[in-house]
């Protein structure tokens, strides 16, 4: 969730500076995602240089402020300016927190060349009696940011057990009990009661899932109204859009205290409206503000008016009864929703708004009213309207579960030591009431944590408030070191062997297609994945070979190649840890030496080994696009090798990580052209490919694909086609580049091989 | 022939698994493709949670599932060994996420697990602080922070200072008591700690590998870098 920080300060003036929130914020277990502070963009320090009447309006004035780029007139509906002062301007074009943008504009006849700022119009703070003060030793065309108390918008991540801190003044509330062990009050706003909600609305049975469920009328005569401007600013900071008063006003509470309000039109639910809450009917639709339309079930609860659903309880209002920018006469809901129901609906219909987040994880219970009085009061001040007083039906008053332990269970779990006071100052800060009699503590939850019920979750509490940071550390029992002759250090024995014989080890990815296994005559039963993340790979491999001639294929640059993985394949009954290696390249003398030293240096009989080994056909090697002339692998199960008598005792060395020097692979895409020459065949191959490779810096690599001879070419000589790899360090090399070099290769070979270019 | 090279997850591994086995930490095994009781249900992760929707995970036909922690091993490790319990268990996981360059639908996890009469959170914060300066030398600055796991109570997450700021390294937390109680375990007599880290993650900030799916894309110009010195 986003929190505005001088919104949080509201509640709590003591709050940490914004340096140090990020890390107090963490020690209570509320991660940061970024800070971002506010910047003002486009408003500036200016100083006034004379102030005139308006001609047409007498709480207006004509102000002249001095600016960098001169002098500017601008008119102000703030009272007491004085020459000299110093003020925040926006010029034309800046577009304010509230989302408001400057436009040249004539206010009563008279243009104003942008704006000077009041507090509430930057987001700070409710005063809009006068301007936004700044220091007389302000600069002119200094942005204002450096004259007044920063602000910026946190962006936290808060775990799912913590609800209670889903809202500005429940964060507040969790840093005050950190920072100096007290517990917040809300300062909720009460209206003016004029009139009696049942009047206009009745509310009638309510499901079971429903806790509570209260209603509120409020209406006006005002013919425009608009939602204050520090509404609309910290509305839109924190991501929200400023829609019409009645719709802000649920937002900003919600933001505020964390209870989800809805707004309903009163003009547009039917005549005597009665409310209720019941399950939604098979095949029953209905649609959101979001301008959807969902196909319910009787899984959701719909909240209906004279049984026609109005709203997804505790999750969307409806669009039906849609608040207008003009509405008079509003029916404001405030509830409290079992919180598995509201899981069970987004999981239904798949949307999470801010009311489900909310009451899915739990909303205080006894917020409800408080909240739609705050409402009220709110909607009140801004339109001068009228407040009737709330009706409502309870189900279920919230009976927190009373637990108990001593400091010495505690100090023991927790391991660092802890008085019963100090777990009572700890435990009383965050809202829990205590009674400490002679045996143990008794501790009661506030109404907000719903977490809290196992003695763990208090050492938790504990643990959190005193600070991880801050708690002892004491090492486990000393124990005998268990692992030196485990099957992993065997395993990494053998890839240690397989390392010294110039092997590298993959990691391949376990999901491969049907025709893989087709073409090396396997007729396992692969398992398949019901979901596969790449939908032609859903079988699970019995077998790892398929994920080596990938690795081969993904490496057309590099002419001889040796792999290894060790990893597990997968039949219905089992999994099997399997070895595959492999070796692959147009040497086949080279290929088969290395097998043979492999063998050798494992201890086993070269020669009926050598038989085991497979040899890839082209079809194989043409479906993976390999073009290397020979691909031989063998694989077996792991424990085949393990069980070596050489293994038994194995000696590996836990690497040194920082020995080990890593600078980030070329992310530019290489190129491929091909070359095919008739040379004669005293220039050998290896001469000509090392000769290739250091023509130019952007060749990567040049390798073999093909030879042949022929009589028709001449006797003396041979024909070679090779590919060759461009690619450049800097930027990915464009067509014409690459041709470029590649003609001037052609050249090269041409004057000093005398070669012929086919 | 020149010297090949290990994977760089192996090399993570070796010194995660020495560090831990110093400790006194045993491996044990655990199956890849298993049952929603030892991946979800024992650890408090019921049908409705979040992390349990079909789209998260990799589901086989036959109903059973790749696993998508390595704290898959706590249930099958306590079938097999009763207190005091020591053991560590590592591998891949699986998660049907999207990919992007922090995130792969394969992982490498390493898991530990402690059962015994009277061990403490100090306990756990020791092991950890052990582990770290083991994997990032005594300079390291690193920060325990509160976090919420459904299969431990109190829960913690572990953060070390990279490249100017907060990195998340592993989760842990005391194993929850009804997690003891899924072992048959009783929680009023033994307390344990439990963690898990992410291999891959390792690597990345280790040596800055700037894409995590770089490490099973299997490019030789890659994988050769990772060459020990001998």
């Amino acid at each position: 969730m986003k929190y505005l920080y001088s919104w949080l300060k509201e509640f709590y003036p003591n709050i940490p500076s914004l340096d140090s929130i990020e890390s107090i914020l963490a020690d209570i277990g509320h991660d940061s995602e970024g800070i971002v502070p506010a910047n003002y963009e486009g408003i500036s320090v200016a100083e006034i240089s004379a102030v005139g009447n308006h001609p047409n309006a007498d709480t207006l004035s004509l102000v002249t402020v001095k600016t960098t780029s001169g002098e500017r007139e601008v008119v102000c509906g703030a009272p007491d300016l004085k020459v000299g002062q110093k003020v925040a301007y926006a010029a034309i074009g800046t577009t304010l927190p509230s989302g408001m943008k400057i436009q040249k504009a004539k206010i009563r006849g008279v243009e104003s060349s942008g704006m000077l700022c009041a507090a509430d119009e930057l987001g700070l703070s409710h005063n809009h009696a006068t301007l936004l003060p700044l220091p007389d030793s302000a600069e002119v065309g200094h942005s204002i940011k450096s004259y007044i108390e920063p602000d910026a918008v946190i962006s936290l991540e808060i775990t799912p057990n913590r609800g209670d801190v889903l809202s500005h003044f429940g964060l507040a509330r969790d840093i005050a009990a950190k920072t100096e062990s007290i517990t917040l009050q809300p300062n909720f706003l009460t209206p003016e009661y004029t009139g009696k909600t049942e009047e206009i609305v009745r509310i009638d049975s309510i499901h079971s899932d429903v806790n509570s469920f209260s209603l509120a009328g409020a209406s006006t005569e005002a013919e425009r109204y608009h939602t204050p401007l520090l509404m609309q600013s910290r509305l839109t900071l924190l991501g929200a859009r400023s829609i019409n008063l009645a719709t802000d006003i649920t937002n900003y509470v919600l933001l505020e205290y964390g209870q989800p309000l809805h707004a309903y039109n009163q003009e547009l639910l039917s005549s005597n409206p009665v409310f209720g809450v019941r399950r939604a009917h098979d095949g029953e639709t209905f649609t959101g503000l979001n301008g959807m339309t969902y196909n319910l079930t009787p899984q959701s609860l719909v909240i209906v008016n004279n049984d026609s659903p109005v709203a997804l309880a505790g999750v969307l209002g409806g669009d039906a009864t849609k608040v207008g920018d003009t509405a008079r006469n509003i029916v404001f809901e405030s509830a409290n929703f079992n919180s598995r129901q509201i899981a069970k609906t987004v999981r239904g219909l798949g949307i999470l708004t801010d009311s489900a987040q909310r009451f899915s994880r739990g909303v205080d219970p006894n917020l409800r009213l408080q909240a739609l009085a705050h409402a009220l009061a709110l909607w009140q001040k801004t339109t001068k309207g009228k407040a009737y007083e709330p009706i409502e039906k309870i189900n279920h008053s919230p009976t927190p579960v009373k637990t108990s332990f001593t400091a010495e269970s505690a100090s023991t779990f927790i391991g660092t030591q802890l008085t019963e006071e100090r777990i009572s100052t700890i435990l009383t800060a965050l809202g829990c009431e205590i009674n400490i009699n002679e045996i143990e503590i008794e501790v009661m939850p506030p109404t907000w944590r719903f977490d809290l019920s196992l003695v763990e979750d208090y050492y938790e509490e504990l643990a959190r408030l005193v600070g991880l940071n801050n708690l002892n550390m004491t090492p486990l029992s000393a124990s005998v070191p268990q692992w030196k002759r485990s099957k992993f250090w065997r395993e990494e024995a053998v890839k240690d062997t397989l390392v010294n014989l110039g092997a590298n080890e993959i990691s391949t990815y376990p999901f491969i297609k049907e025709t893989e296994l087709a073409h090396l005559n396997l007729v396992p039963e692969p398992m398949e994945l019901v979901v596969p993340a790449l939908a032609e790979k859903p079988l699970m491999r019995p077998t790892l070979i398929p994920g080596t001639l990938l690795t081969i294929s993904t490496n057309p640059e590099i002419p001889q190649i040796y792999l290894f993985e060790m990893a597990k394949v997968y039949h219905p009954d089992r999994e099997v840890e399997t070895l595959c290696i492999s070796a692959s390249g147009n040497n086949l003398a080279d290929i088969d030496n290395w097998w043979k030293n492999i063998f050798e240096r494992l201890r086993l009989p070269v020669a009926s080994w050598m038989t085991r080994i497979i040899s890839l056909p082209d079809e194989v090697r043409n479906d993976y696009k390999i073009r290397k002339l020979n691909v031989t692998v063998l694989e077996l199960p792991a424990e085949e090798i393990l069980s070596l008598k050489q293994f038994e005792s194995p000696q590996v060395m836990a690497t040194d990580l920082d020995a080990i020097h890593y600078s980030p692979v070329a992310k530019h895409q290489s190129s491929r052209r091909d070359i095919a020459i008739v040379v004669e065949k005293t220039h050998s191959i290896d001469d000509i490919t090392q000769v290739m490779t250091q023509f130019h810096p952007f060749i990567i690599a040049v390798e073999l694909f093909d030879t042949y001879t022929d009589t028709k070419l001449g006797d003396d000589n041979y024909s070679l086609a090779f590919h060759v790899f461009y690619q450049s360090p800097d930027k990915t090399l464009t067509g014409e580049e690459v041709q470029s070099i590649h003609s001037s290769l052609e050249n090269f070979l041409k004057e000093h091989y005398h070669a012929t270019i086919r | 022939m020149s010297q090949g090279t290990l994977h760089p997850i192996t090399h993570v591994l070796r010194v995660a698994v020495s560090a831990f086995g110093d400790m006194g930490f045993d491996i044990v095994d655990a199956p890849e493709v298993d049952t929603a009781w030892y991946n979800f249900d024992s650890l408090r992760m019921p049908e409705d949670h979040p992390a349990r929707l079909g789209q998260d995970s990799f589901w086989l036909k036959d109903g059973r599932l790749l696993r998508t922690q390595t704290t898959n091993m706590q249930l099958h490790a306590t079938e097999q060994k009763r207190p005091p319990i020591r053991v560590m268990h590592f591998g891949p996981c699986y998660r049907n996420d999207a990919t992007d360059i922090t995130h792969d639908v394969i992982f490498t996890q390493l898991d530990c697990l402690a059962i015994d009469e009277g061990i403490t959170l100090a306990n756990l914060l020791s092991t950890l602080e052990t582990f770290i300066i083991r994997l990032f030398g005594t300079d390291v600055k690193y920060r325990f922070r509160p976090h919420n796991f459904p299969f431990t109570e109190p829960s913690v997450e572990v953060d070390i200072w990279h490249n100017g700021k907060w990195i998340e390294l592993l989760g842990a937390g005391m194993v929850h008591p009804e997690v003891l109680k899924n072992m048959q375990i009783d929680p009023s007599k033994y307390s344990g700690f439990a963690f898990g880290i992410g291999i891959d993650r390792i690597a990345m900030f280790k040596w800055g590998v700037e894409d995590v799916r770089q490490l099973h894309m299997n490019k030789l110009s890659f994988l050769r870098q990772f060459k020990a010195p001998v």
